[in-house]
């Protein structure tokens, strides 16, 4: 069953004012996939997945379930099985008696309910642990009968909250290919709610990353990481996380804490995005002619700017026989002729304005060149990052992890600097501490100062 | 018996500064538990002691008679006004020319027993006792359970009925007595009465002079009293538990669909079983044990002065136990008096038991 949520809102009002858990959010859960919402906790993907439940009634928006609209609908009439997070086992009863519960509203024959159970609590594997009561059972077991109970009555859409969360490490792993392999198997639309990333890329067909109630990415969960559309997305994503470089762009090549970076990226991407204009640093902006910018003026408008300053002037007082010299302060003002120019970019609507020393030249509707620098966010993921002697960053090697398979190098940008920056090498790579050694991106994302991808 | 009284007194404050100065003397720890002593109450402060004690077993080897003095006012209490008297009690129902001004024994025997058991008004009373306990217990248990989840459910206005049904828990016996009187007047104005009036039947005499009320008018006013007069705590106990609950519980009933019925019967109803336990247990104690009410409803006959036609278990006993005094054989009438209390202790214990028994594999904690 494909499920389609369409502008899907839920605002919670409290005395303090309302809140918005989930800000129109569209998704469309393709039919017998498992997808993963996944976001850092209060983002709105479990107020999200009660909606689609039906526990929670949404404040505007709509959800399909193929092509019913069951918004109105209360969770009983969805057809969806439900996993909580704490799985809600009746203590009173047992595995079998829990598995068989939803079978009996339906009014559905004893021997027959027994018999769907053992065959729903063979597919989970604890078909030996049907007469337990799941006090007796460990968490893992807990969790499968809550699953077997979820799956029993054949929902159109199982929907798991934070199915993990409450195992263990080892078990963790180990559950999450069990989960993985009970979709498959059942091949039920199923939906889970995490905020562990790693959870959600290991058995997600598509993941959801989400935050503030804002869907940021959806899509196959290799392609997010690969290709994440922010900086959210980018920092959220992989353990140890990306490595984020404030870096200046100047129309040519990114330079970072100092260090020019001349890197193989296509430059004139970046240049006809044209989101560099949004994080330029006014005071760099000149009209050169070999500048990378290319705009067409709109409108020039000429003012004159006063500029109030004090200059220090030395004078020569007599102070008894002896000459002194004493620096006095003197007020000047001065009139300088600028100009203001409204510009566009070739094929573009948008019309910026700057402010630039008065030439006559310029005309309405003349090409000009315009260079300028502009702040940006470098994203490296820490695998990303190679030594290479001939590298064009030299770094100062803080400190080393070994984990065994590889290497943890943690490098900052000279000694003194406090900021931090993890990278991951080979192992049998030659690096100390106190090292300065030079390193290469070998994949890097720019973004600029909002978030927001460039390149 | 008043020198005892002011000397028991007397020893108890004695131990008591005792028991302060010990615990001044004593450890830091030992300090700290005094501090918080003072918010608990009598006993449980009591209580807590001995856990304490129980759980430092090592130390409470070598300061065993220090636990003991921290101990002594409680025991001492205890002794003289809870165990001495059972105690008594047990000795001078096989005594039956036990003299109680005297305090002679005379010969062994069970013929106090023979007494109690061979006499109608006792089986009387055990019937009148039994029928209380069969149908008032239940019923309030049911209906309070039935007023909880009722009450849980309410959304709007629940703190304002939440006090409408434990204002009884705190009204005064005596209000209460006579709201019911007039609800249940025998004359044409009672509430009741006025209704039966209005569908068409005849007044009938709920309370009022013994020998007018039908015996089973008397019963259908023991019971509603006793349903009534319970339901407030029993309330209390069980909106507790209910919120206790987790609403996940209900939440996957819900997504599962099932009935209302079958989430207060399979759901509802096992979660709160320890407190329905509970509520079984100390009603079926008190209904067993119920004299008072009969007393406030009946007068001090319980009934008609001749048969006693609503006297109780317990209502029994203290009949026996007022005419010591009066009556010429006051004597064998103490132990016929305590004859009956241990038959009905006996019957209690065996009946909580039985419950206990029941219970345990039904209840789920």
């Amino acid at each position: 069953m494909e499920v389609k949520l369409v502008n899907l809102t839920k605002v919670f009002s409290k005395k303090e004012g309302d809140v918005v858990a989930v800000d129109h959010i569209n998704i469309d859960i393709p039919s017998g996939k498992l997808v993963g919402l996944l976001g850092p906790s209060g983002c709105g993907k479990s107020t999200t997945l009660y909606m689609i439940a039906g526990l929670h009634r949404p404040t505007e928006g709509q959800i399909f379930f193929g092509e019913n609209e069951v918004s109105k609908y209360p969770p009983e009439k969805r057809g969806i099985g439900l996993v909580f997070q704490n799985y809600a086992l009746y203590p009173h009863l047992t595995v079998e008696q829990n598995i068989t519960f939803p079978l009996e509203n339906q009014k559905m024959k004893k021997a027959e309910a027994k018999a769907k159970a053992y065959e729903y609590a063979k597919i989970v594997g604890i078909e030996g642990l049907l007469n337990r009561k799941p006090g007796q059972l460990s968490g893992g077991q807990q969790q499968r009968v809550a699953i077997a109970r979820a799956l029993v009555k054949q929902p159109d859409v199982l929907l798991l909250d934070e199915p993990l969360s409450n195992l263990d490490a080892r078990l963790r792993l180990q559950t999450r290919e069990e989960i993985k392999r009970i979709q498959r198997e059942t091949g039920v639309t199923t939906i889970f709610v995490t905020h562990d990333q790693e959870e959600a890329m290991s058995i997600s067909d598509e993941i959801v990353v989400m935050n503030f109630g804002v869907v940021h990415q959806i899509g196959i969960p290799q392609e997010v990481y690969n290709e994440p559309v922010d900086m959210f997305v980018a920092k959220f994503l992989g353990t140890p996380p990306i490595n984020i470089f404030d870096g200046i762009f100047d129309g040519r090549s990114t330079r970072l804490y100092g260090q020019t970076m001349k890197l193989a990226y296509d430059r004139s991407k970046l240049l006809e995005s044209g989101k560099t204009f949004k994080g330029l640093i006014p005071e760099t902006m000149k009209i050169t002619e070999n500048g990378p910018y290319e705009v067409i003026v709109d409108k020039v408008e000429n003012f004159t700017e006063e500029i109030k300053a004090e200059v220090n002037t030395e004078v020569a007082v007599e102070e008894g026989k002896e000459e002194v010299v004493v620096e006095e302060k003197t007020p000047i003002t001065e009139d300088i002729k600028k100009m203001k120019l409204y510009f566009h970019r070739n094929g573009h609507e948008e019309i910026y304005s700057a402010n630039f020393p008065c030439n006559d030249s310029i005309k309405v509707g003349d090409t000009i060149h315009l260079s300028f620098k502009t702040e940006v966010n470098v994203g490296v993921r820490p695998e990303n990052i190679v030594v290479d002697p001939k590298g064009p960053i030299s770094v100062y090697v803080d400190q080393v992890e070994y984990i065994g398979r590889d290497k943890t190098m943690i490098f900052k940008f000279g000694k003194e600097e406090t900021k931090t920056f993890k990278a991951i090498i080979p192992s049998d790579l030659d690096v100390h501490v106190g090292d300065t050694i030079n390193i290469n991106f070998k994949r890097f994302f720019i973004f600029d100062k909002e978030g927001v991808r460039l390149i | 018996m008043v020198e005892e009284k002011v000397m028991t007194s007397e020893a108890t404050v004695s131990s008591d500064k005792f028991a302060g100065a010990i615990a001044l003397d004593g450890t830091k720890t030992i300090e700290v538990q005094e501090d918080k002593k003072e918010k608990l109450g009598f006993f449980a402060r009591k209580k807590k002691e001995k856990k304490k004690e129980a759980s430092q077993m090592l130390e409470w080897k070598k300061d065993w008679w220090k636990a003991l003095l921290c101990l002594a006012p409680c025991l001492i209490i205890l002794g003289i006004f809870t165990f001495y008297p059972i105690i008594k009690t047990f000795i001078v129902s096989f005594f039956p020319s036990y003299n109680y001004l005297r305090d002679t024994f005379g010969s062994f025997g069970f013929d106090s027993y023979v007494k109690v058991l061979t006499d109608d008004v006792f089986w009387r009373a055990m019937f009148n006792t039994v029928i209380m306990v069969v149908v008032s217990v239940p019923l309030s248990i049911l209906i309070a359970l039935l007023i909880t989840v009722l009450l849980n459910s309410i959304k709007k206005l629940q703190g304002v009925y939440q006090v409408i049904f434990f204002l009884p828990y705190v009204t005064n016996g005596m209000a209460f007595g006579l709201v019911f009187s007039t609800i249940f007047s025998p004359m044409d104005y009672g509430l009741v009465n006025t209704i039966i009036n209005a569908l068409g039947g005849s007044s009938v005499a709920w309370t009022g002079t013994a020998e007018m009320i039908p015996y089973w008018a008397g019963i259908v006013v023991i019971t509603i009293y006793a349903i009534w007069n319970g339901l407030a705590f029993k309330i209390l106990v069980f909106l507790g538990g209910l919120q206790a609950i987790d609403k996940q519980y209900y939440q996957a009933a819900q997504v599962d669909a099932t009935p209302k019925g079958r989430v207060f019967t399979k759901i509802t109803v096992p979660l709160l079983s320890p407190m329905i336990l509970y509520i079984t247990i100390t009603s079926l104690m008190g209904a067993f044990k119920s004299y008072s009410s009969v007393v406030a409803l009946f007068g001090e006959d319980m009934g008609n002065a001749q048969d006693e036609t609503f006297i109780t278990a317990v209502g029994y006993i203290y009949k026996y136990f007022n005419q010591v005094t009066t009556s010429s054989r006051g004597a064998t009438l103490l132990s016929q008096a305590s004859a009956a209390a241990l038959i009905l202790f006996v019957f209690i214990l065996i009946i909580t038991f039985v419950q206990m028994w029941a219970n345990k594999k039904k209840v789920h904690y």
